[in-house]
């Protein structure tokens, strides 16, 4: 059997220089966007005034993280072909469904509200402080670990490239996002995000060319596997993960439930106007494309020529090709792709979750005298605090990357359900999102955690998201309705 | 403007539901439990899922063009 050792070579050289200048390009960007940015609208949504290119990559590079470009091309290694079932056959819909359902009326009531988080919608449309709070507080407690997943990344990546400890990998990433998050804030975070996003793409693309040509074609990688064994040319793949409801699920999970993703749905507080979020929905679509087909399918071609790898040692499946397929400063500056995706999912994680804070909590309900420019200045602060929150649990290290982001992924998600009917149904109410939300998180956090078999085989989400949606509906007949004030202001602008 | 504004768009909101829905039915070029070589050996499902994306993503591109040539979608210019 291999094992990682013997597999990976360490090139200290070539990785420090490739990966020291990849950073100081993302600092210059950090400081370029800092001088532009002076107002709390320009930190948050970057005056809603993002063009396509910047939406449309930036929503893209924010949804694929670490776990694309490392946890799915190893599960693909480990299930087959199968296991391209977590994004590829869904993932036209990742960027069109949210748009269809949330994002132009987002747009719209960002313009004419300016609306900065999704705590700003759901407060006002549900004229209620409580769930600000509520969604602020959930937010921040599971967008913590999904920041830190992505620095474990890092951690992994430094330690098989140089042989440095994992702690240096995961301190110096995080530490690097805080600084051009601390001073550009989203406009930091976005424009780092379009140099990311080519990284990203470039990454996919020469490592699928590299997987191809070392596994000898695509016909004899199908021979190959079918030999081994033919499990890994179907459903539902070695190991029976993707049974049909798996399939489902991960149809679902990537676009429907992008709707209570705080990250992807402030985006569309971004954009400038429709015509820019249909060219961010064909670009983005395009780039999620290219970069987590291409990924994952890299992960299947694997098997037929670096067989052996198990357990936690699959991880390691991209940077092994990178580094078989091309010399050391191209693997370098591809590995800096990997990073990017991490980095660039890191950052608006950040910028996000203080603005839970900061925006929702401080100055919606502790101070509401405060004015922008103190709000700004806290804001970095918040910006360091969170960003080292996000580095002491990486540190931790207390799952896969995978399972973490899975997780709170799926917690956020329920969001979908007061989202949704806030926005198509009258009746909802203030009552009925509150509690159904708090049913929702518990179901969710039990099914995941210990009563797995109530999911009936799909991702707990769903099932704890049928459950809220019940229990909002039911309750919002029995409780008091939202003023007709506020209704005409919301649904007036539909 | 959302899913039910009009016939526009709940034309368009169909379309797209039919397409997301299809491609959860365990159609054999969608999912299968048994391996069905097609080009270059691949299985057919991979094929089946590039085909449905392609047409999705056409669908995608017509929708922009028809809602790019109608008043209400002007609101906030046309810059981008």
């Amino acid at each position: 059997m291999n094992t990682i050792e013997a597999l990976i070579k360490p090139m200290p050289g070539a990785f420090y220089t490739v990966i020291v200048a990849y950073f100081i390009l993302m600092a210059a960007i950090g400081y370029y966007s800092a001088k532009r940015t002076d107002t709390l609208r320009e930190f948050f949504v970057m005056g809603g005034k993002a063009g396509a290119v910047v939406a449309g990559i930036a929503y893209f590079t924010t949804q694929y993280s670490m776990s694309t470009f490392m946890g799915c091309p190893a599960t693909c290694y480990k299930v087959g072909f199968a296991g391209l079932t977590i994004s590829v056959p869904g993932l036209v819909f990742s960027m069109i469904i949210p748009a269809l359902l949330i994002g132009r009326k987002l747009i719209k009531l960002g313009h004419k509200y300016h609306f900065l988080t999704v705590a700003d919608y759901l407060a006002d449309r549900y004229e209620s402080t409580g769930i600000r709070i509520l969604q602020a507080i959930l937010m921040i407690l599971f967008l913590i670990p999904m920041m830190g997943a992505q620095t474990i990344g890092a951690g992994i990546i430094l330690r098989t490239f140089t042989g440095a400890p994992e702690w240096v990998g995961i301190v110096t990433m995080g530490l690097i996002v805080i600084f051009y998050c601390l001073f550009g804030g989203i406009r930091g975070a976005m424009l780092t995000d379009v140099v990311q996003g080519l990284l990203m793409v470039a990454t996919a693309v020469v490592t699928f060319i590299i997987s191809v040509r070392m596994g000898g074609g695509f016909e004899a990688i199908s021979r190959k596997l079918f030999e081994m064994n033919p499990e890994y040319l179907c459903h539902p793949g070695v190991g029976g993960i993707y049974g049909w409801p798996n399939y489902v699920s991960m149809i679902v999970l990537w676009s429907f439930f992008s709707i209570g993703q705080p990250t992807l749905f402030t985006k569309f507080f971004t954009m400038k106007n429709y015509k820019v979020m249909f060219k961010a929905i064909i670009l983005g679509t395009l780039g999620m494309w290219l970069s987590a087909t291409l990924i994952e399918w890299s992960g299947v071609n694997a098997i037929a020529f670096i067989p052996g790898l198990a357990g936690k040692d699959i991880d390691f499946v991209v940077p092994i090709i990178l580094q078989s397929g091309v010399s050391p400063i191209i693997s370098s500056l591809l590995i800096a792709g990997i990073m990017a995706a991490g980095m660039s999912t890191i950052d608006s994680l950040l910028i996000v979750s203080t603005g839970g804070i900061i925006r929702d909590i401080y100055q919606n309900v502790i101070n509401k005298g405060a004015t922008d420019a103190q709000v700004l200045k806290l804001s970095r602060v918040f910006v360091v605090l969170i960003g080292l929150l996000g580095i002491f649990f990486g540190l931790s290290r207390p799952a896969t990357i995978f399972k973490v982001i899975l997780f709170a992924f799926g917690g956020l998600g329920i969001w979908v359900a007061p989202i949704l009917l806030g926005m198509y149904w009258k009746g909802a109410t203030k009552h009925a999102a509150i509690i159904s939300v708090i049913i929702g998180e518990i179901l969710f956090v039990l099914m995941t955690l210990k009563y797995r078999s109530w999911a009936l085989g799909f991702d707990p989400l769903i099932p704890a998201w049928i459950v809220t949606m019940i229990f909002m509906i039911v309750i919002s007949f029995f409780t008091p309705k939202t003023s007709q004030e506020t209704l005409k202001r919301h649904f007036g602008a539909s | 403007m959302d899913v039910l504004s009009n016939s526009f768009e709940r034309k368009w909101f169909a379309i797209f539901m039919f397409l997301y829905f299809v491609i959860m039915v365990p159609f054999p070029f969608f999912y299968s439990t048994r391996y069905v070589p097609s080009i270059a050996g691949l299985p057919l499902f991979i094929i089946g899922w590039t085909i449905h994306s392609v047409i999705t993503f056409i669908a995608i591109l017509v929708f922009y063009r028809q809602a790019m040539s109608r008043e209400e979608y002007m609101e906030f210019g046309t810059e981008s």
